[in-house]
């Protein structure tokens, strides 16, 4: 071989070293550029209308999982950006920001709105566009059995919220309840689901009423109640009707010997709102601060159940001082953290990767147990009912858990 | 009409009752309520023993705030904090002490000769001479006794039962209680019949608890004491669950959390027992004159979860003796 065909042997070499070169270095930007993309979840938040008080509370513990997932490097080497936008509260309104987030934002991944149906408009469109979707802020149980395949159920279902109540009225030999209800759907399922509750411990249900959403004037079912009277008076409630009720019922007298409502009750501002006539009330609750520190029987720690939680309590302080912390605030933040780790798990952000995920996903985090069947429909996770006490939430129900027994019966509004 | 009966009857029961617990006092002016003092070594005011008491005084008419009130003081198992507790309800002017476990029973009878005291989840009253005898106790001391002690090696069977594999059993106690010292003998003795080692190792802080249990070997077992000084069994629980180490605990409340398995009276139905020499003495009776009851729910329970996670076969036999199976 001459030097004129080493020469070209060793142009070309030099050529294919460059092209290689230049390809290694291209993937290499490419996987730099990547690996530094935020991933960008999407959701809709009720900051106003109806559920601004319980949506906001969701989104403080969305924001606190997102930065500690952020502080720690991210998930998969990528830090998670939020975009969010306010859904007033209405369904038609987040159908079409989630729509929005997916085509326009193009986010990777959603978080999910607050309430039931909400939840249960913006599933269709989550389901579309097959993104895994840990439901925050929905416990009816229809919406996790219409075959979905890419939601998941956080919360204990609504069918069960009441069965605190029904077994402490039982157990002290109360016979007739009435139970209202807001009707819509979360409110509605958890009054079907006391109804039911109630007719298998032998209580006749003497009065059963169901009302608008935004119902402001209760005077015509409060005039039935009063008229009936009750042992048990229960409301599947959210916050505003919650607090009317409570009012409406001390203006007519209406004295039962326990009465409870449900979403709403157990927030700090419940308390602040209504004062000393939130004495006494019942309310149940998904999670509670107090089970971090709580001991079964005095001596056996719950914590184990919610790994995880006393960081959260204490970070959560730091980040939202002065901002009291409600159950709805561990909701956004475990159904964040099961989300995280359905990635991290999967190792991608593949929609059907990630679902086999969290189906697999049977533990405990800040909330307490998870676990879901075929369905994403919740079978772990427990419920506690606590009563305004001294202007404390004091675990009442079950008694392994209660610190305090029930103050029972509820005295005259005079007295409270 | 069955409901006026059964309303007439609660109020006759209620009356009679009433009348029966003011007959100490003043006839002719209203009876004010017995203040009964609590002292354990609970984090909360609802430990099961007392939860037992006031539901065992309910059933004998005996209404908490009509009749007596309550003055409970809880340790948080904090070694010598009895003391000062004790000392407290004598200032207050209790009428009696209710006590569960060795420090509380330990403190109340230190600190008053004449104030009546009922003790629960005492293993051994008699070896730590807090009574003279179960029959005639003699001072101002009785209660009810776990028989803790006494079914000690039976425990410790039902371990070697269900870990066939296992070889070493470790005791781990706090250092001052008379009462696990007392049963270190008859540990020994059931391991030894059962051809295991046991390493018995008494703590006196939260320190050396800490370091004895990181000891710990795989093909090991623990054994856990009844008194929560120091918080021991919730150490063992604890411990056992994250290391995957088979645990033997003294009452069914510690299954249902996730201890393997237990053997021993439950700690609720002895608070029920306690109350009935609670009521005598209230009427009147004298300590010295009230035996000593020795715990009647024996109970074995097992933690199926618990077997699952140490990778256990529970033999048939035993599943068919277990009175409480968590799942």
């Amino acid at each position: 071989m001459g030097q004129a065909g080493v020469t070209r042997i060793y142009t070309k070499c030099v050529k294919w070293v460059f092209r290689l070169a230049s390809v290694v270095l291209m993937a290499a930007v490419a996987a730099t550029a990547h690996a530094q993309a935020p991933i960008r979840i999407g959701a809709s938040v009720s900051m106003t209308g109806q559920y601004a008080e319980l949506g906001q509370a969701i989104h403080r513990g969305q924001q606190l999982c997102v930065k500690q997932a952020n502080d720690r490097g991210g998930v998969l080497g990528r830090k998670i950006q939020l975009i969010v936008e306010d859904d007033h509260s209405q369904a038609t309104d987040a159908v079409a920001i989630y729509e929005k987030l997916i085509n326009q934002e193009k986010v990777e991944l959603v978080f999910s709105p607050y309430s039931s149906p909400i939840t249960e408009a913006v599933a269709n469109v989550t389901e579309k566009y097959r993104m895994p979707m840990v439901a925050a802020g929905a416990a009816t149980t229809s919406i996790f059995k219409k075959g979905r395949r890419y939601i998941f159920m956080l919360l204990s279902p609504a069918a069960v919220y009441l069965e605190g109540l029904i077994d402490v009225a039982a157990k002290r030999g109360l016979k007739t309840i009435a139970v209202l209800y807001e009707d819509t759907l979360f409110p509605k399922a958890i009054a079907l689901g006391a109804l039911e509750l109630a007719k298998k411990r032998g209580m006749q249900a003497i009065v059963v009423e169901g009302y608008p959403k935004q119902t402001k004037d209760f005077s015509a079912i409060l005039n039935k109640v009063r008229a009936a009277n009750p042992d048990v008076v229960a409301a599947a409630t959210y916050f505003d009707d919650s607090v009317a009720i409570i009012r409406q019922m001390k203006m007519a007298g209406i004295n039962p010997r326990m009465h409870a409502v449900t979403v709403g009750g157990d927030l700090p501002k419940f308390y602040k709102v209504l004062d000393r006539d939130a004495e006494f009330v019942y309310g149940a609750s998904q999670w509670l601060p107090e089970l971090v520190t709580l001991r079964a029987g005095g001596l056996i720690p719950i914590a184990r159940q919610y790994p995880g939680a006393q960081e959260f309590s204490e970070d959560y302080a730091k980040e939202f001082p002065g901002v009291g912390l409600s159950y709805q605030t561990a909701q956004g933040y475990a159904a964040c953290q099961i989300l995280l780790d359905g990635i991290r798990r999967a190792g991608s952000l593949d929609p059907d990767r990630m679902r086999d995920a969290v189906l697999k996903f049977e533990g405990n985090t800040v909330y307490g147990a998870f676990k879901v069947d075929a369905d994403g429909f919740q079978v772990a996770h427990k419920m506690v009912m606590f009563q305004w006490q001294d202007g404390k939430k004091v675990i009442v129900w079950p008694e392994e858990l209660a610190a305090e027994r029930p103050r029972f019966p509820t005295p005259p509004w005079s007295k409270r | 009409m069955a409901s006026q009966r059964a309303d007439l009857t609660r109020s006759l029961a209620a009356f009679l009752a009433a009348v029966a617990l003011s007959v100490p006092a003043a006839a002719a002016e209203p009876a004010k309520p017995y203040r009964i003092g609590v002292i354990n070594e609970a984090w909360a005011a609802n430990h099961p023993a007392v939860e037992g008491l006031k539901a065992g005084l309910r059933e004998r008419g005996i209404v908490e705030g009509r009749d007596v009130v309550f003055d409970i003081h809880f340790t948080r198992g904090k070694p010598g904090a009895a003391d000062a507790a004790a000392q407290e309800l004598l200032k207050a002017g209790v009428d009696l002490i209710f006590t569960s476990d060795h420090a509380p029973t330990l403190a109340a009878r230190k600190a008053t000769k004449s104030v009546p005291i009922v003790f629960t989840l005492l293993g051994d009253p008699v070896a730590v001479q807090m009574v003279d005898s179960l029959a005639s106790p003699g001072g101002n001391v009785t209660g009810v006794s776990s028989r803790n002690t006494d079914l000690a090696p039976k425990r410790m069977e039902l371990l070697k039962h269900l870990v066939p594999d296992v070889r070493r059993v470790w005791f781990i106690y706090y250092g001052s209680d008379a009462t696990d010292v007392a049963a270190l003998a008859t540990l020994g003795d059931a391991a030894r019949r059962l051809d295991l080692e046991l390493v018995s190792r008494p703590v006196n802080d939260v320190a050396s608890l800490s370091r004895t249990l990181k000891e710990l070997k795989p093909g090991d077992a623990l054994f856990s004491p009844a008194s929560s000084t120091l918080d021991i069994p919730v150490a063992v629980l604890e411990t056992a669950l994250a290391s995957r180490i088979p645990a033997v605990f003294p009452s069914s409340l510690w299954v249902t959390h996730g201890g393997l398995v237990s053997y021993g009276s439950d700690f609720r139905a002895q608070g029920v027992q306690a109350a009935r020499l609670v009521a005598k003495i209230l009427r009147g009776a004298k300590p010295r004159d009230v035996p000593v009851e020795g715990a009647e729910n024996i109970h074995l329970a097992l933690n199926l979860k618990t077997v699952g996670l140490l990778g256990l076969t529970v033999p048939r036999t035993l599943l068919f003796r277990t009175d409480v199976v968590q799942r």
